[in-house]
């Protein structure tokens, strides 16, 4: 039966966001530094910013010749970023046994933020500055030698809040799909994926009976709630889960979209493929799953 | 296009030349160039006196220079943008005070090249004399910024007061290499056969890749041996760049002293671990 893709709209919104290359002297270090400094990291709703692993560099490929992997992060803002980024990379890679950082956006132009510029000083006076074709490097002693990150990092204008939501009959059938979408998803740079695995299962609707909360569960796709209040979820759909991107561009995340909703379309148990908004009211990014599906035909 | 002067015979007087540069030629004819003034001892000539001036649309460069002009001082003294090329060698002073483009030698260089030199990049193919990059007499602080690249030897007093920048000798340093140091780099890949290594130096780094094969200065102190990640950063540069890097250089080891102890003690030799030789 063919999966039924709705008629609707992602809403998303700007955000800044940055590219972090982060290398050590194996591929493991290296991994641990990206996944721990991309921890605790999936929705600004409660979290200083939204990161992950956007790719695993081949040492050909990184600053030092040494492996690496590539992070994004975003913010609601650039001195939001800069001081979620400080914070994390000081707390997260600065930590890790033979790590450094640097930047991974481009030219880096007036929009910038400090990272190792605010770092620096946990050297304590010992911390040695050296500038290299226009980019300052920071040298910190450490007890496994030296830190070394970058002092300026470049930012972008990205769009956080792309989004598919997968409908299908069981829950087993349709955390399949999602696997599948998230698997195709990660295909694409410049494009991250925030929630736990790329997927999200407890998608959040703007406000709450409870003052205190911004965000309350997306009940209109909750499949217990069926039937006691207005819902989206497609019929005989016993489950959907929801997978947000965050990318560089615009065009980074409407592809990552479309390859989505293609991969998640071929699994089995998949009746229907939507998306979450606002009534267009927020976001001034709408991307329409129909627009995408066919502007970036994927095989 | 570009402008190109052959030196009609190597002079018998030392030329200064200041007026060869790249970025105030550029917009310059054949004719007016030719009426430009040098100074040959203590005479004026004109720059049509010793050479042959012609534009040509085959150069690499903004500005040629063919011949031997070891005795031509001060050429691209204080120039601030464009490319020039020198098929011979040049006296000194060359490209002292620059602050942008670039000038590349394919023979040899006099004493002072890329003194005070703020920005920019010297390429020497030959050797190079005594104070490349260093403080005129009397100047609190050398070379402030740009590379300066020599493929074979170098002399004494490179790099002195240097206070940013990057130095680079593929071939032998001499004496003094790093002396009063500020700040900056300086990579010697070559044996380094002079002493007062470093000596006052407040900050900077000099890495030796062959190692001094002298005793250090006793204001010097050995810290650890470890892998600087940074160097590599230097090392990709340099390839860049066109200048030769040993490629086990990337993942090699260094030997770090710190000193010089009477100045701050903040600066940094390393000694390239498997060719450590200090007694």
């Amino acid at each position: 039966m063919a999966v039924f893709i709705a008629d609707t709209f992602a809403e998303a919104f700007p955000m800044t966001a940055t590219r972090l290359v982060i290398t050590a002297e194996t591929p493991g270090w290296a991994e641990t530094a990206a996944r721990v400094l991309s921890g605790y990291a999936t929705s600004v709703i409660a979290c200083d910013a939204e990161a992950g692993v956007e790719a695993v560099l081949d040492r050909a490929l990184t600053p030092d010749q040494r492996p690496g992997v590539s992070v994004l992060l975003f913010a609601f803002s650039r001195d939001a970023l800069e001081k979620a980024v400080s914070n994390r990379v000081g707390q997260c890679v600065m930590t890790c046994p033979t790590t450094a950082c640097y930047n991974g956006l481009t030219p880096i132009g007036e929009k910038s933020i400090k990272v190792g510029g605010r770092l620096r000083y946990f050297g304590d006076g010992r911390q040695i500055s050296k500038l290299l074709d226009g980019r300052r490097y920071w040298r910190v002693p450490v007890m496994d030698g030296e830190f070394l990150c970058e002092e300026t990092f470049g930012t972008t204008k990205g769009v956080a809040g792309g989004n598919i939501i997968i409908c299908g009959n069981t829950q087993m059938n349709t955390l399949g799909a999602a696997e599948c979408a998230v698997q195709a998803m990660r295909q694409s740079t410049g494009v991250l994926l925030p929630f736990p695995g790329g997927i999200a299962r407890s998608g959040s609707k703007v406000g709450s009976k409870y003052k205190a909360l911004r965000a309350s569960t997306n009940t209109a796709f909750a499949p217990t709630l069926r039937g006691a209040v207005p819902s989206e979820i497609a019929p005989g759909a016993d489950c959907a889960y929801e997978i947000v991107i965050d990318g560089l561009t615009l065009e980074g995340v409407e592809a990552a979209m479309a390859a989505g909703m293609s991969a998640a379309a071929r699994c089995p148990g998949v009746i229907a493929i939507t998306a979450g908004n606002y009534g267009g009211k927020l976001g001034p990014f709408h991307i329409r799953l129909h627009d995408v599906r066919d502007r970036y035909p994927c095989p | 296009m570009s402008l190109i002067l052959r030196l009609r015979t190597p002079p018998s007087l030392p030329i200064e030349a200041e007026c060869l540069r790249p970025d105030t030629l550029r917009d310059l004819s054949a004719a007016e160039v030719s009426r430009l003034v040098a100074w040959a001892g203590k005479d004026r000539v004109e720059l049509g006196d010793l050479f042959t001036v012609e534009r040509d649309d085959s150069g690499s460069a903004d500005l040629t220079l063919v011949g031997d002009l070891s005795g031509v001082r001060r050429i691209g003294e204080g120039m601030t943008s464009g490319g020039l090329r020198i098929d011979g060698d040049a006296g000194g002073h060359l490209g002292a005070r620059m602050s942008g483009g670039f000038i590349e030698v394919a023979g040899s260089v006099g004493d002072w090249a890329g003194a005070m030199m703020r920005d920019g990049l010297i390429r020497v193919r030959g050797n190079a004399g005594d104070r490349l990059g260093s403080a005129y007499p009397g100047e609190r602080l050398g070379m402030r910024g740009g590379a300066i690249l020599v493929d074979g030897d170098l002399g004494a007093n490179a790099g002195e007061f240097m206070r940013r920048g990057l130095i680079a000798v593929r071939g032998e340093a001499g004496d003094g290499l790093g002396a009063n140091l500020v700040a900056g780099s300086i990579l010697a890949f070559g044996p380094v056969r002079g002493g007062r290594l470093g000596a006052g130096m407040k900050r900077g780094t000099i890495a030796l890749f062959e190692g001094p094969m002298l005793p250090f200065l006793p204001t010097f102190r050995h810290a650890c041996r470890y892998r600087p990640v940074f160097l590599t950063l230097y090392l990709k540069q340099l390839q860049d760049w066109g200048f030769d890097v040993p490629p086990d250089a990337f993942e090699a080891e260094f030997e770090r002293y710190n000193g010089d102890l009477i100045a701050s003690g903040k600066g940094e030799v390393l000694i390239r671990g498997d060719r450590h030789a200090i007694e």
